[in-house]
């Protein structure tokens, strides 16, 4: 097992695949030269990001700002409320197993989405939400999507927390500041 | 006189039937937008995330404290006026002062509006003297003066992360916690900075404060030691005032006797038998330990608090009141004892 240093993951964002997929989203950009993505602090965790999309496989994942997290031990984004504290899979919060755990230093651990397992149902957004930090959040991936003219998501999305926004900026990350 | 009988002129058919396709467009466009209102609406309103029970975060059971699990009752709710309202605490005379926005309030022991203190920035947590100074702990800076102001800039904590989240004060000494650095500083109360307490010494056995988030509070006991919340492992320690690490207790449970979530309690007071008072964000809930740890009572649970805007801050009067803060609303709630009969222990 690698052992990161928990300077390593404080030095700042570490989101793979968000960065590299900006460049993506030009492609998709609308006649406008906007894309849609969810504000996180709008977001309530409702759950239709992964039903709603109009991909068999929803365009949005879950991100993470380690640069945010408090790197617990107990995480309420990966473990099951009230479950035992061993990474066994019916302890583990994610039902498709999309998230990682890694052991940095005592007690301190860092969490990893796999955005190939990864559906965007918001479930350990909404446990990190609930105790954490909220470094764990949901954003509209632009290397899968479509940007609909009418993206479905938004039409349903209870928060209002989807909207346009510049293809040259296309996420919106929270931040340690 | 002229008896020929005018008809009215007719409309202009010429003008109507040159809008008459507009207006149709119109109706029709107005049609389809109520109709995809209407269909967006119900959309929104009755279409859940048709997800299996599986993907669903759910802790309405822990949320539930049954009432005879529950020995207080509130007796007096003070509207502080604050928007964003983040510490509450105690004056010598059990005045009631809350901090919030830029300023401090002043509110007599029954909630009468006194007066106001004005401030630089937003007050993160405060502290009174028995002689009634005013500590006000901002970002980086802590404010002194007499309660009725005006306070100035007293101390500046170092380092660039410092993120100050509770004080505590005697005839001596302030203990000043600084979630940033994860340690409790120490200063003679004429500035002189005297140590620090909590970094990782595993000589002298001491672990390290884990404090994920800034939530990190102190206190000092009648017993002469220090009391300091480590939320990362959910327990309260006591600290000699030379930074020894003494004893510590709680344990991480959704349960009602435990700690819940990744790192609580938020917030901690001493009552005047002994007895701790805490706080838990997440699924809010106030709770009293006796000086042992053991689990008592709860005092409010997640229904009469609004934690919207941020967990509760607590404090406790000279009569043994405990006083919440309830940020959501601006709130102070205060709680006394239910009388015997109502309990049902
Ligand atoms: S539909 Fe809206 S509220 Fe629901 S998870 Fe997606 S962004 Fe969040
Ligand atoms: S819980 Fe849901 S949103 Fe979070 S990583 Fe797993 S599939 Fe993605
Ligand atoms: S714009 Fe289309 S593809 Fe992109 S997230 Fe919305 S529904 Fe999915």
């Amino acid at each position: 097992m690698t052992a990161l240093t928990r300077r390593d993951l404080l030095r700042g964002v570490a989101l793979v695949g968000v960065g590299s997929a900006a460049g993506a989203a030009a492609v998709h950009a609308h006649g406008d030269d906007t894309v849609w993505q969810i504000d996180p602090e709008l977001c309530g965790q409702c759950g239709r990001c992964a039903t709603h999309c109009v991909h068999p496989e929803s365009a949005v994942k879950a991100v993470h700002v380690h640069a945010l997290c408090g790197h617990c031990d107990l995480c309420t984004a990966f473990f099951e409320p009230d479950s035992k504290l061993d990474t066994g899979a019916e302890n583990q919060l994610c039902p498709t197993g999309a998230i990682r755990r890694r052991f940095i230093e005592d007690p301190y651990f860092s969490y990893e989405i796999d955005e190939q397992l990864c559906i965007g149902c918001a479930k350990c957004v909404k446990g990190c939400a609930m105790f954490g930090n909220g470094s764990m959040f949901l954003q509209i991936r632009h290397d899968r999507c479509n940007n609909c003219n009418a993206c479905s998501i938004a039409d349903a999305c209870p928060a209002h927390a989807i909207r346009r926004v510049p293809a040259s900026t296309p996420y919106l990350l929270k931040s340690a500041h | 006189m002229n008896d020929e009988v005018r008809t009215p002129a007719p409309p202009d058919r010429h003008l109507l039937g040159r809008w008459t396709p507009w207006i149709g467009v119109l109706v029709f466009a107005a049609l389809c937008g109520a109709i995809f209102t209407a269909s967006s609406a119900t959309r929104r309103d009755r279409e859940p995330a048709d997800l299996d029970q599986a993907f669903v975060y759910d802790v309405a059971r822990f949320r539930v404290i049954p009432p005879e699990m529950i020995g207080y009752r509130e007796t007096l709710h003070v509207e502080t006026g604050l928007e964003h309202a983040t510490a509450v605490a105690v004056g010598p005379a059990d005045e009631i002062v809350a901090g919030g926005d830029r300023r401090v309030v002043v509110f007599s022991s029954e909630g009468t509006r006194r007066h106001a203190v004005p401030l630089p920035d937003l007050p993160l947590c405060l502290a009174l003297s028995a002689t009634g100074d005013l500590f006000v702990g901002l970002r980086s800076v802590v404010l002194k003066g007499p309660l009725a102001g005006p306070l100035e800039r007293w101390l500046t904590i170092p380092g660039e992360k410092a993120r100050l989240t509770s004080m505590a004060v005697d005839r001596e000494s302030l203990f000043v916690a600084d979630a940033g650095a994860r340690v409790i500083w120490h200063f003679a109360l004429d500035g002189r900075r005297l140590g620090r307490i909590g970094d990782r010494d595993p000589e002298r056995n001491v672990p390290g404060f884990v404090v994920p988030s800034p939530y990190f509070d102190v206190l000092l006991a009648s017993d002469g030691l220090l009391r300091i919340v480590d939320p990362g492992r959910h327990q309260i320690t006591a600290f000699t005032r030379d930074g020894d690490l003494e004893l510590s207790w709680g344990q991480a449970s959704y349960a009602l006797e435990g700690f819940v979530g990744c790192c609580n309690p938020s917030h901690l007071a001493l009552l005047p038998d002994g007895r701790f008072v805490t706080s838990e964000k997440g699924i809010a809930r106030v709770k009293v330990y006796d000086a042992n740890g053991r689990f008592v009572t709860a005092v409010v649970g997640p229904d009469g608090l609004d934690t919207e805007a941020g967990p509760c801050d607590v404090a406790v009067d000279s009569t043994g009141r405990i006083l919440v803060l309830d940020p959501g609303r601006g709130l102070i709630r205060i709680f006394e004892p239910k009388p015997r009969r109502d309990r049902d222990d």
